[in-house]
C-alpha cells in the first residue's frame, strides 16, 4: 500500500493512479483545484483485486491513489488539508475518525457541514493535536459506503517515536461477497440490524486478502492495526510472539500484553503494537481471529520469517513507551455525571418498538437514526470546559463499539471495576450487558455525535447527539 | 482454523446458500444455522430435540445470506433458520407447524414464524397472542401456513 507523505504533495502521482478510474475522470471540471498542500480524495466507484492479484476484480468504492485508500501521514501539530472530490453518484462527507478537531470539520452531515453533493467537494483543514494511529472513511449512507470499500489509515506522527526498525500499518476491512467475488448489494437487512450487523466472508489487510508478511528475525516492528470493518469485532492472537500495546485508538497506554493474549478490537478500534521478531527464521507463525465461535476462527495473516541470520542477537534494548498527548485531563470531583442506556436489539425486550417506527435500538428510549442530517436534538448539552463522565449501560444482548467524536475519553471503570492504567480511547467497546463509564473535559465547542460503530446498530437507532456549549 | 486465502474466501461466500437446504436424507436431522452471539436459537434447538430430532447447531455470521436464499422476505425473518427435510424452518417455530409441514409434505420452500415473539419456543416470556406461521412458496410468495 502506498502512503503518502504530508505536506509534500505528489499529486501527479495521485491523479495519474485516479486516471485509471473512469468515473473520476468524467467528474464535471467545475469543482475548485485543490489548495496546495492539500491531500486529494476522490472517493469514486474503482475496481480492485482484494481476493489477490490474478483472481476476477471487484468493484469497489475507492478514494484514489493506487489500492483502496492511501495512507495519510501528517505530523502532530502541523496544518493539515484534504480536498474532497465526490465521484459517487450520491451524497459522501469524510470523517476523520478519533481527531480532535474543530466541530466544522468533523464529517457529519446535516449536523456539522452540509454533505458533499455528487460532483461537489469540500474541503478539510485541522492541526491534530494527537499523535496516532487514526482512520477516515465517509459518514453518510456509511453500510453502504464503506461496505464498498471507502475507508483509509491516517497516521499522525510523534515528533519523537519509539525506535523501531519498521513499521506497518493494517487496514483491516470485512467484505460481504457472492461467489462471485463481488459485494452483496444487499445493505440493509432488518435482522442484521437488530443482531451482530452486516459481518462479511472475506477479511483483507489494506484491501488485499492477505499474504504472508515476510519478517526478519531479531527487527522490532511497530504494528497499527485499525479495524475498519461495518460490523466484525476482532480478537486478535500473535502465535508464538508476545505484542506489546502501546496506543489505544491512538492514544498512547501503559505498555502492556492484550489480557489472555487476546487483542479486542471492534470496529473502528486501533491498537499500535510493538512486536519484536522472536521466533525461529524460517518458520511461520499465524494471527488468527477467534472472536465468534471456534468454528468462526481464521486465520487473518501470517508472519513468514526469512531464513536468514537475525537482524540482532538480543531484543533491542529501547524502550517501547510512546511520548504523552497533550489530553485535558478530567476532574471527577467537579464532573457533570450523565447515564446513557443502550437498548433494543434481538433478545433485548424492545419487542414492538422495533416494528413501530423502523429503530432496532436506542439510548435513553430515543432512537437517533441513519448517519447524521439536519436537526439532530442533543440529548444532553454539557458545559465547556467542564469535566463529564458517561455512564454507558449495555442493557443489550450485543456487543457495541460506542464512538465519541470530537474527543478521547478516559476509561474508568468496566461492571464497577476501576480500570488498571491510563486508557484512552475515542471507540470503547461494551460487552453484553456490560456497564462502562468514561471520562472527558469537553472542551472541543460543537454538536458532537455519539454512536455505536456497528454501522447496522448507528443507522437503526445507536446513535445520539452531544452538545458541548 | 482456515487460512482466508482466495479459494477460502470464495469457498465461504459459496457455502453460504443452499447446499444444506437441499434434501436431507433422514427428515429427522435438523441442521440449524444461528448467529454466534444468539443464545435463545440454542434453546430452540434443545426444544427441536425435546420432540424428537437430531439437531446440529452451526454457528454462521451470513444469516440474512441465508435467509435471502431460503426465499424468507426481509420482514418475514426469523432469528436463526433449520433445514428440516427438503424445507428451511426460519425462527422459532412450533412443534405443530413443523409436524404439518413433514406430514403433509406441501409445494413450499420453508415456513417462518418472524422475530422472536415472547413466549414461542425457546424464547423466554409468556404468550401474547397467537403465533401466525407463514409459508413461503417454492415461487417466492408468502402466505399464512397456521396459527398456532
Amino acid at each position: 500500500m502506498p502512503t503518502l507523505p504530508f505536506p509534500a504533495l505528489r499529486r501527479r502521482e495521485f491523479l495519474r493512479a485516479g486516471g485509471a478510474f473512469a468515473a473520476a475522470a468524467a467528474l464535471p471540471r467545475t469543482t475548485a483545484a485543490a489548495p496546495r498542500g492539500a491531500v486529494q480524495l476522490t472517493p469514486a466507484p474503482a475496481s480492485a483485486a482484494i481476493l489477490g492479484d490474478g483472481a476476477s476484480e471487484t468493484a469497489v468504492w475507492a478514494y484514489g491513489g493506487a489500492g483502496l485508500a492511501p495512507v495519510l501521514r501528517v505530523r502532530q501539530d502541523t496544518p493539515f488539508q484534504a480536498a474532497v472530490r465526490n465521484g459517487l453518484d450520491e451524497d459522501t462527507t469524510v470523517h476523520f475518525h478519533g481527531i480532535r478537531l474543530p466541530n466544522a470539520m468533523d464529517g457529519v452531515p446535516g449536523l456539522t457541514q452540509p454533505p458533499i453533493r455528487p460532483g461537489g467537494s469540500f474541503e478539510y483543514a485541522f492541526t491534530p493535536p494527537d499523535a496516532g494511529t487514526f482512520w477516515y472513511h465517509p459518514h453518510a449512507n456509511s453500510l453502504v459506503q464503506m461496505g464498498r470499500g471507502l475507508a483509509g489509515a491516517l497516521i499522525v506522527e510523534e515528533a519523537e517515536p519509539p525506535q523501531v526498525d519498521r513499521e506497518l500499518v493494517w487496514l483491516v476491512q470485512d467484505w460481504r461477497l457472492t461467489p462471485d467475488g463481488q459485494v452483496d448489494p444487499h445493505f440493509a437487512s432488518r435482522m442484521q440490524q437488530a443482531m451482530a450487523g452486516r459481518i462479511g466472508n472475506a477479511v483483507t489487510i489494506n484491501g488485499k486478502v492477505a499474504q504472508p508478511v515476510p519478517v526478519r528475525a531479531g527487527e522490532r516492528i511497530r504494528l497499527r492495526i485499525v479495524n475498519a470493518a461495518t460490523a466484525r469485532i476482532m480478537a486478535l492472537r500473535f502465535e508464538g510472539h508476545r505484542a506489546t500495546v502501546v496506543a489505544l485508538d491512538g492514544q498512547p497506554c501503559e505498555p502492556h500484553e492484550p489480557m489472555r493474549g487476546r487483542l479486542l478490537l471492534g470496529p473502528a478500534m486501533r491498537a499500535d503494537l510493538i512486536l519484536d521478531m522472536e521466533g525461529q527464521p524460517g518458520r511461520r507463525y499465524a494471527v488468527t481471529d477467534d472472536f465468534y465461535e471456534d468454528e468462526l476462527a481464521y486465520t487473518l495473516v501470517s508472519l513468514a520469517y526469512e531464513s536468514g541470520r537475525p537482524l540482532r542477537d538480543n531484543v533491542l534494548d529501547a524502550s517501547v513507551r510512546l511520548p504523552a498527548n497533550p489530553l485535558p485531563q478530567p476532574d471527577l470531583a467537579a464532573a457533570e455525571r450523565h447515564e446513557l442506556v443502550l437498548q433494543g436489539g434481538m433478545m433485548g425486550g424492545m419487542g414492538m418498538m422495533m416494528r413501530m417506527n423502523g429503530a432496532a435500538w436506542a439510548i435513553n428510549g430515543i432512537p437517533m437514526m441513519g448517519d447524521g442530517h439536519a436537526g439532530m436534538p442533543p440529548l444532553l448539552t454539557v458545559v465547556l470546559g467542564r469535566t463529564c463522565t458517561l455512564l454507558l449501560k449495555n442493557e443489550t444482548a450485543w456487543w457495541h463499539p460506542m464512538h465519541l467524536h470530537g474527543h478521547s475519553v478516559q476509561v474508568l471503570t468496566r461492571d464497577g471495576a476501576q480500570v488498571p492504567g491510563s486508557i484512552w480511547g475515542d471507540t470503547v467497546l461494551l460487552a453484553p450487558r456490560e456497564t462502562v463509564e468514561v471520562a472527558f473535559v469537553a472542551d472541543n465547542p460543537g454538536d458532537w455525535m455519539l454512536h455505536c460503530h456497528v454501522i447496522d446498530h448507528q443507522v437503526s437507532g445507536l446513535m445520539t447527539v452531544i452538545r458541548v456549549a | 482454523m482456515k487460512p482466508i486465502s482466495r479459494r477460502a474466501a470464495l469457498l465461504m461466500a459459496a457455502c453460504i446458500p443452499l447446499p444444506a437446504l437441499a434434501a436431507v436424507p433422514k427428515p429427522r436431522q435438523v441442521m440449524l444455522y444461528k448467529s454466534p452471539q444468539c443464545t435463545c436459537c440454542d434453546a430452540y434447538a434443545d426444544y427441536l430435540r425435546q420432540h424428537g430430532f437430531a439437531v446440529t447447531v452451526k454457528p454462521t455470521n451470513g444469516l440474512d445470506t441465508m435467509s435471502r436464499w431460503a426465499g424468507v422476505p426481509e420482514e418475514l425473518e426469523g432469528c436463526h433458520i433449520s433445514t428440516i427435510g427438503d424445507y428451511a424452518v426460519a425462527g422459532h417455530v412450533p412443534i405443530e407447524a413443523v409436524r404439518k409441514l413433514l406430514v403433509e409434505h406441501p409445494p413450499l420452500k420453508a415456513i417462518t414464524l418472524p422475530g422472536m415473539p415472547s413466549g414461542s419456543p425457546g424464547m423466554l416470556g409468556s404468550k401474547q397472542a397467537p403465533f401466525t406461521v407463514y409459508a413461503i412458496g417454492k415461487d417466492g410468495t408468502s402466505s399464512v401456513y397456521m396459527t398456532v
